[in-house]
């Protein structure tokens, strides 16, 4: 046997006397290493989704006020719109020049929590999330008639609801609020999973949502007067207003020329917002409170590294003896170094590949769970071209701090003689 | 986590959304928005904003000194190559580049000025004119608090003293698919232009970007 494969060889059986000591250490590389990489798969896979949440739309429209809460309302189906757009705008823009499709949405009302989006049939087919990726309708079939509803996957799964589950919508968006008892909807149909506020919302036509506010007058039932839901349906339910225009373009490089034409337009004040654009901007809003987590996590490798030294270091103290042995039996200092050094550098190793399968587990069993609670999408997908940075950048880190005490250990063994006095 | 995300940030958002609502028009000095439109095989290109961003003034140039100050800009301007650097691969030409300001003649920007106060398009949508909405836009001129030194000199007018500038860019590449990003060469040429707010529409979609001399390589 070589000499070096023979060091190997009694470095192992040293490495299983410490192994206790040692699987310590690559615990808590492998814990660093699921932070630190998840952190990185959790932020690119949230940015994404919201990045990413409305695309194919060219602008969205509505009644002139804050882009971002245009965005907040007509994308993610959050709080209120303070005004709607008029019908006959709406019409106007669909009408114009250089528009390919308009898609009306009309919100206010709720189901349990869940936003009511009322909208036209062509939103099955025109809306997209994500690159283009089109609503798929998992059961069932979109809204065709008054009173139809269709269900994002996971308002159906959480209520448990199924096809032609009968359900009454909740006027505006509190528990307290009225509801629409004498107009229930039947359910037609319950879309695919998305990853995106769609999952999240309950659609109807726009003829319901006017049908439902027929005999109700600033947000309370009329009293002493109800129209009912046979008579409703017979009557004209053309809306009058809706709350935003999902808008797209024949030719998408048009969108800058067709933005202000539409916010200078006499008439109605509208606001036109770019949704790509609106969410870039909100996404770096954001990203401060992205930093302060990418800060907390480097920091919490640095101290899992810091902890790979300080063992090491501290074992040192022990392995005096045993490193005089290795010398006296043909190990030169710098044989000494090299071992110590590849022994931190198995061990990150170790910890690194620990770590990435930790994260797998982690996202197979939790993905599926964070996909439902939260509607973020986390795939098991290889590491992307970064998580291999940052995994690598790991690697590297505990082989530098891993030199800290082999480089001490070359000193000790120049001086130590076999008969160490510890 | 996006509801969560949302709801905590929404406050702050709508804080901001006022100041990001109208980053298109707003006057804001140091600042200007560039638009960005990548269709086919042409790459428009308009840049948008202060005056005070280009040149000393925010009037109609006067004095010679002024009008040599106009000439200056626009032979800067009109480099397109050097301040919309595109990769050399992609071997983009510029095929038009237009100027237009409701504060400055048309005749001081000779061959470069838009044809009837319309800067050159490309598109279907030129019949209206975009100089017209810099005049009577009715959103409050947003001045930081940084750029109190400037535009308040000239005495009891100052509040009439502000003026846009308008540049439109169209390139023509051989090989487009190359052009993923752009180096902004005009913040060394122009000291007092510190932010460019862009937005790129392509058939990827639509995105934005702040650019400041530090960071202005514009992507998508």
């Amino acid at each position: 046997m070589s000499r070096l494969a023979t060091l190997v060889g009694l470095a192992l059986k040293s490495a299983w006397n410490r192994r206790l000591t040692l699987s310590l250490i690559v615990l808590s590389v492998a814990l660093s290493t699921v932070l630190l990489v998840g952190l990185e798969r959790v932020r690119g896979q949230v940015r994404t989704a919201f990045v990413q949440a409305i695309s194919g739309t060219d602008l969205v429209v509505g009644a002139r006020g804050g882009q971002i809460q245009l965005i907040l309302y007509a994308v993610f189906h959050l709080g209120g719109a303070t005004n709607n757009m008029g019908w006959d705008s709406a019409q106007k823009i669909a009408a114009m020049d250089g528009v390919a499709w308009t898609v009306p949405l009309s919100m206010g009302d709720s189901h349990r929590g869940y936003p009511v989006v009322a909208t036209e049939a062509g939103f099955f087919e025109r809306f997209r999330y994500r690159r283009d990726q089109a609503l798929e309708v998992a059961e069932g079939r979109p809204f065709g008639d008054v009173f139809e509803a269709v269900l994002g996957s996971e308002v159906a799964a959480r209520l448990g609801y199924g096809l032609g589950q009968s359900i009454v919508l909740r006027h505006g968006l509190g528990q307290a609020a009225p509801d629409h008892a004498d107009k229930p909807f039947s359910v037609v149909g319950i879309l695919a999973p998305t990853g995106s506020p769609v999952d999240r919302s309950v659609y109807i036509n726009l003829e319901s949502m006017e049908a439902i506010h027929i005999d109700w007058r600033g947000g309370a039932p009329i009293r002493g007067f109800s129209v009912s839901a046979e008579r409703a349906r017979k009557m004209n339910l053309t809306p009058k207003s809706v709350t935003a225009l999902l808008v797209g373009l024949k030719n998408r490089r048009d969108v800058f020329a067709l933005q202000r034409e539409i916010q200078s337009a006499p008439g109605e004040a509208l606001s036109a917002v770019m949704p790509g654009v609106a969410l870039d901007q909100l996404w770096r809003l954001l990203g401060s409170g992205e930093r302060v987590l990418w800060l907390v996590s480097i920091l919490v490798t640095a101290t899992g590294l810091m902890g790979l030294i300080s063992s090491v270091l501290a074992g040192l103290g022990e392995r005096r003896r045993e490193l005089a042995i290795l010398r006296s039996v043909g190990a030169r200092p710098l044989d000494v170094l090299a071992l110590l050094s590849l022994e931190s550098l198995a061990l990150t190793l170790a910890g690194v590949l620990m770590g990435l399968t930790f994260l797998a587990i982690l996202i197979a069993v939790l993905g599926p769970v964070i996909s439902d609670a939260y509607g973020v999408a986390i795939d098991l997908s290889p590491p992307t071209a970064r998580e291999w940075l940052l995994s690598c950048a790991i690697i590297v880190a505990g082989y530098l701090a891993g030199l800290v005490p082999a480089v001490r250990a070359y000193f000790l063994s120049l001086g130590d003689g076999l008969s160490v006095s510890v | 986590m996006l509801k969560i995300l949302a709801l905590a940030f929404s406050s702050l958002l709508l804080f901001a959304g006022a100041a990001m609502a109208q980053t298109h028009a707003a006057h804001e000095h140091g600042v200007a928005t560039l638009d960005l439109a990548i269709s086919g095989n042409s790459l428009e290109v308009g840049l948008d904003g202060p005056l005070a961003n280009f040149i000393s003034f925010e009037h109609e140039p006067s004095t010679d000194a002024q009008k040599a100050e106009v000439a200056d800009m626009v032979a800067k301007l009109a480099k397109a190559g050097e301040l919309f650097k595109a990769p050399a691969e992609a071997n983009c030409k510029v095929k038009a580049i237009a100027f237009v300001s409701e504060k400055i003649p048309a005749a001081l920007f000779g061959q470069y000025a838009a044809k009837g106060g319309e800067a050159a398009h490309g598109h279907d949508h030129g019949d209206h004119d975009h100089g017209h909405d810099h005049g009577d836009h009715d959103h409050g001129h947003d001045h930081g608090d940084h750029d109190h030194g400037h535009g308040h000199d000239h005495g009891g007018e100052a509040g009439a003293e502000h003026g846009d500038i308008e540049a439109r860019y169209e390139f023509e590449c051989a090989d487009i698919g190359k052009v993923t990003g752009l180096d902004i060469g005009l913040f060394p040429v122009f000291p007092n232009l510190s932010e460019i707010e862009a937005r790129v529409v392509s058939d990827k979609g639509q995105s934005a970007q702040e650019l400041t001399a530090a960071d202005s390589r514009l992507k998508w």
